[in-house]
């Protein structure tokens, strides 16, 4: 049985991610809130999806991982129990995890500041960020 | 784990008392990818002054005092809304 891939190898995940991460940045700088959180849940996904190429020695996904769920890319990350027995990093997730949907791409303005600030609080807070935790890992 | 669904809605309806909420919907459930479970609170009345990020942290430190660390991991989506909101709300749901 041949395996389908996902077409994006590990390399270009990660220029994904740079770039991304860049928009992101920008995107906060200019208080488009609801963009911001859009751009927060790909971060993460695309981080996850890093992490399991690293995990099973591989530089392309088979076409199973296409999928935007982030629960169900933690479960396959490896890393699933680091969050489990960490109250705190799993909190952090949970916080992006229930405001992002790829969804978002499709709504206009519907997250407040206070909704991004908290998001990105989960996300790099120093020690139990989520993208803090998982850029460790790949 | 049906133990620990009915510890989570118990928990959950004691916080809905405390907090005078109108219940119109009270999920707890599996969400198909390992142990995890997943809560969707809809309220009639309750919630229309008390923003999502403040009675979000008030439920999550309600339930972490009753349930404690190893039960709360099972956790994976917590959501609370207006009845108002839950109409428009969509999700997909991975089977």
């Amino acid at each position: 049985m041949a395996i389908k891939f996902i077409q994006q190898d590990a390399a270009t995940l990660r220029d994904a991610y740079n770039e991304r991460k860049d928009e992101y940045d920008a995107l906060r700088m200019a208080g488009k809130w609801s963009g911001a959180i859009s751009h927060a849940g790909i971060l993460v996904e695309v981080a996850l999806k890093l992490v399991i190429c690293k995990n099973i020695g591989e530089t392309q996904l088979p076409t199973m991982f296409q999928i935007h769920e982030l629960e169900l890319l933690r479960y396959c990350s490896g890393l699933n129990n680091s969050f489990l027995t960490n109250p705190t990093l799993l909190r952090n997730f949970d916080i992006v995890h229930k405001r992002w949907s790829i969804d978002l791409r499709y709504q206009g303005v519907t997250k407040t500041q206070a909704d991004a600030d908290l998001v990105n609080h989960a996300l790099f807070e120093p020690v139990n960020g989520v993208l803090t935790f998982l850029s460790q890992y790949f | 784990m049906l133990k620990l669904l009915d510890k989570i809605r118990a928990a959950i309806l004691e916080w809905v008392q405390q907090h005078s909420i109108e219940l119109a919907l009270l999920e707890v459930k599996p969400s198909g990818i390992g142990s995890n479970i997943h809560i969707i609170l809809v309220a009639r009345r309750g919630f229309e002054n008390w923003s999502e990020i403040d009675r979000d942290e008030s439920l999550y430190q309600h339930l972490r005092s009753k349930l404690g660390d190893a039960d709360m991991a099972n956790i994976s989506l917590t959501i609370t809304m207006p009845e108002e909101e839950y109409e428009k709300y969509a999700r997909v749901e991975v089977s």
